[in-house]
């Protein structure tokens, strides 16, 4: 491989593993609060993708106003699942708690077949994502180089908000001692639909990103972003926000990287050597990369 | 000024306490003794909100508190320092203070609140900078009680600050708490280690088993010593 | 700490699983008597998936984690038991890389489904010797990973499965009362293990943590005896599906059926055997009903368009429902049990009198 090649691939890989570790963080703030996973997060790039199919496929609206729609819908959405699923079994168990969130997941993937189309669609890409950025002998992706960009820029406002607001400090503290944030008079209720708001926001971001790369839209499109989202964040460690963005990138280079090198035939078990590798990593650190064995949140 | 009314609580099936009675009046230190398990927390859980009482009410100055939610106890002048000081982890001492004082919006009375209590406890102004889990126990112990004050709350309940602490560390908690008796707080003390709390406190209650079944000054139980270790509280560990 | 069999246990055990055939031979009766085609259809299903909601209640059940991956062993043993029984014709047809050995093996029904039993517990124990020395939390993410690489296993080992293409030409020897019989092996080999020491181990660790880890080490082999147990009832009904529905490929194993599954034994009651019953009878019924406007109908000059999702959708919003009125499901904690040991006692003293 020539150094060139390597490069151009580094910088795919750089730029995927961004939008692994978007979507990662998303459900890693969820995660902080409510101690599991959600498994509509992956269903909210389906809801960003029909948002964004619907105005500017059907509608014809500015490409920019329909990214915006289907995010900020995303996020709508987020808050919906959140009062009408999560909140009345607030007190319930783990195990409760997930089976709802996989039944919610369910719930939106129908409502989406029911009101829009079962079928698979398809979505015109405007060409400014096509285009190639020539730099001296390297050739890199329009795409690539914008995903990059939208993912750390989201990702820096979030860690803005996490470490100078009140809100992202009273998220945070959350996130490690539910209880006790209550009683320095954090509203519950309030905190967690925030959570739930970002986490939203982040998917919507996130997913329309991933609809931009993949130019297609179905029903049950969100099962690939939560199981990189997961993976991401498994690896990087459960609970940790760091930890989702570190697995997010370490996923996102060996998605492109594992597959470069690969012989043809074990290509597509791409995804079975990730998964293996990980439970192969929870077997030993079952924490998680990131955590060494007593730590506790970041 | 907090009044416990006929307080009928558990979890699941059975009842934890059975028709608990006690009172703080403004200005004292009331200690609630107990060995683990005699429903010293859970009664705490009460009075905070964050259990829902079955029979009884809550009364904190002639307003019910029973049935409202945790959040809004800070708001009404009550803070609590939890048990195992449960500060938290991976947030700067600077931002636990802060958690504490989260109600309040004014930058300046925050700045201010924080001066207060650097001047208290200047060893927390030393590592304000330093995540909270670095801490040893006591300094721990400080950045409990100095996040709950943070509030100016008018009633600290503190639950069992003295456990797991080395005696000498706890006598200066237990100076700590004289001092701020001084002050003018008002404070309800729960704990297993009746000799240290019988010391600073004013009242005092026994409770076993879900019931209180001794209450009266410190004094008085300070004289029935052995006594009431051997017969309520079982071993002191 | 229980050392033994205890007999009002297995007395209760026994009880339950009569009554359970009971039923069971009730509504296979029935088909046998009105011979309807869609019933018997909808009855072989039921049963089918019921064997798979108590297979994997069994494990759930008693240990407490939440393991999606048990469906991966129901995929196992339904490819082996394909393999083996469709015709060596058809094989070198559809599979025509297939290694001649495994072309031309063709044993039957019970034989292939048996096989599929076997290697489903054996690719359990290997997998389940590491995954029970995990943590319970890791172990639930773990069981997850399974079922994905199973999946992706199966869709791109084209030579063996192919793929996305499925299998087909099964031969169709499933039937209800066939179905009938499978299941109520299943039934009891879940029922047994709930009653068995080994089963109250696990169940007082998962009640109790302390417990748990007062038990430690002692509790590996008996959650792993359990895994695999589960893993081999999985497969027993993966091979008794193939019979049935002939035709299948590896969309049959994904979240589609987990998810069913977990809504069966979720409404049925997670803490009981015959909750997957229940459950899945439920959800039968509401599945059935809901494929009407699922498909769009016409009633009376009214013509009702094609509710794509109806189904899920009405399966998806009862779980949610169950968990947030009644989250321990129908049964709650109690087996079904028609009290026929009572029964035959208040019997006896009547005969006496």
């Amino acid at each position: 491989m020539t150094a060139e090649l390597f490069i151009q691939q580094l910088i795919n890989a750089i730029s995927l593993g961004s939008l692994y570790a978007l979507l990662a963080l998303g459900l890693a703030i969820v995660y902080g609060v409510l101690k599991v996973l959600n498994f509509a997060h992956g269903d909210l790039v389906a809801v960003t993708g029909y948002i964004m199919w619907f105005f500017w496929m059907k509608y014809e609206i500015p490409f920019a106003f329909a990214v915006i729609a289907g995010i900020l819908g995303a996020t709508g959405i987020s808050i919906l699942t959140e009062l009408i699923a999560f909140r009345p079994l607030r007190k319930a168990s783990y195990a409760v708690k997930l089976i709802s969130s996989l039944a919610v997941s369910i719930i939106i993937q129908n409502l989406i077949r029911m009101f829009i189309d079962p079928r698979p669609r398809g979505l015109r890409i405007p060409a400014v994502f096509d285009k190639v950025i020539t730099v001296g002998s390297f050739h890199i992706g329009a795409l690539s180089i914008i995903t990059l960009l939208i993912s750390l820029t989201a990702m820096g406002i979030l860690l803005y908000f996490l470490l100078r607001t009140r809100w992202g400090l009273a998220l945070r503290a959350a996130a490690v001692d539910f209880e006790v944030t209550r009683l320095v008079g954090v509203p519950a209720n309030r905190t967690i639909s925030l959570a739930f708001a970002i986490s939203g926001l982040l998917a919507g971001i996130g997913g329309a990103l991933w609809v931009i790369r993949t130019g297609g839209i179905a029903p049950a499109m969100g099962l690939n972003p939560i199981i990189k989202a997961f993976v991401s964040n498994v690896i990087g460690g459960l609970g940790s926000l760091t930890g989702a963005v570190v697995g997010g990138l370490i996923f996102g280079f060996f998605d492109i990287f594992f597959k470069a090198f690969l012989p043809g035939g074990a290509r597509p078990f791409v995804d079975a050597f990730a998964l293996t590798a990980v439970v192969i990593i929870l077997f030993f650190k079952p924490q998680g990369i990131m955590f060494k064995k007593e730590e506790k949140l970041k | 000024m907090l009044n416990v009314k006929k307080i009928t609580a558990g979890y699941g099936a059975a009842d934890v306490l059975h028709d608990v009675q006690m009172n703080v009046e403004k200005g004292e230190i009331v200690a609630l003794l107990g060995a683990n398990g005699a429903g010293k927390s859970t009664l705490l859980k009460i009075i905070t909100g964050l259990l829902q009482p079955r029979q009884g009410s809550v009364w904190f100055e002639d307003q019910q508190i029973s049935g409202e939610r945790p959040e809004d106890l800070l708001r009404k002048g009550i803070a609590c320092v939890p048990e195992r000081r449960r500060i938290f982890a991976g947030l700067t001492v600077l931002e636990n203070l802060q958690m504490g004082a989260y109600i309040e919006r004014s930058k300046d009375v925050i700045e201010e609140k924080l001066t207060a209590v650097y001047e208290r406890f200047p060893v927390l102004k030393e590592r304000s900078r330093q995540q909270g889990e670095t801490l040893s126990g006591g300094e721990q112990q400080q950045l409990a009680i100095a996040r709950a004050l943070m509030s100016q709350p008018r009633l600290l309940l503190l639950d069992e600050p003295s456990i797991g602490l080395a005696p000498n560390l706890v006598h200066s908690v237990m100076d700590l708490l004289c001092d701020l008796r001084d002050d003018g707080l008002t404070m309800l003390l729960v704990e297993q280690n009746i000799h240290d709390a019988l010391e600073i406190a004013d009242r005092a209650y026994v409770i076993a088993s879900g019931s209180i079944e001794i209450e009266g000054s410190a004094e008085e139980l300070r004289e029935k010593g052995l006594e009431l270790e051997q017969t309520y509280l079982g071993e002191i560990s | 700490m229980i050392s033994g069999w205890s007999r009002r246990r297995l007395a209760e055990a026994l009880s339950s699983w009569l009554s359970v055939i009971i039923l069971l031979a009730l509504l296979v009766v029935a088909e046998i008597i009105f011979k309807n085609k869609s019933y018997t259809i909808i009855l072989t299903n039921f049963l089918i998936y019921t064997s798979m909601v108590v297979s994997y209640q069994m494990f759930m059940g008693n240990s407490g984690i939440v393991s999606f991956g048990q469906v991966a062993f129901f995929a196992v043993g339904a490819y082996t038991a394909a393999l083996l029984s469709i015709p060596s014709e058809i094989k070198e047809v559809a599979l025509p890389t297939l290694t001649p050995f495994l072309q031309q093996l063709q044993i039957g029904a019970l034989g292939a489904i048996f096989v599929g039993t076997l290697l489903s517990g054996l690719v359990a124990l290997v997998i389940g010797i590491v995954i029970t020395r995990m943590e319970p939390d890791a172990m639930g993410i773990a069981t997850f990973a399974l079922l994905v690489i199973v999946f992706k296993v199966i869709h791109n080992w084209k030579a063996v499965t192919r793929g996305g293409l499925g299998l087909y030409d099964i031969p169709a020897v499933m039937t209800p009362a066939y179905a009938m019989i499978g299941l109520a092996v299943i039934v009891g080999v879940s029922l047994l293990f709930k009653a068995s020491p080994i089963g109250l181990k696990m169940q007082g660790a998962r009640e109790d943590a302390l417990a748990a880890q007062s038990l430690g080490n002692n509790l590996r082999p008996v959650t792993l005896v359990c895994y695999v147990l589960s893993a081999m009832v999985m497969g027993g009904g993966g091979g008794m599906w193939v019979h049935s529905i002939r035709a299948f490929g590896p969309g049959s194993f994904f979240f589609h059926d987990v998810w069913n599954m977990i809504s069966m034994m979720v409404i049925g009651g997670q803490a009981t055997v015959t909750g997957g019953i229940v459950g899945s009878g439920v959800v039968t019924v509401v599945s059935e009903i809901m494929r009407f406007p699922e498909k769009g109908m016409v009633i009376g000059s009214i013509e009702i368009p094609a509710i794509f999702g109806a189904v899920q959708l009405a399966v998806a919003l009862l779980l949610l429902a169950t968990l947030i009125i009644k989250p321990s499901g129908i049964l709650g904690s109690k087996e079904i049990d028609f009290g026929i040991f009572n029964w035959i006692k208040s019997l006896n003293k009547r005969i006496r009198k």
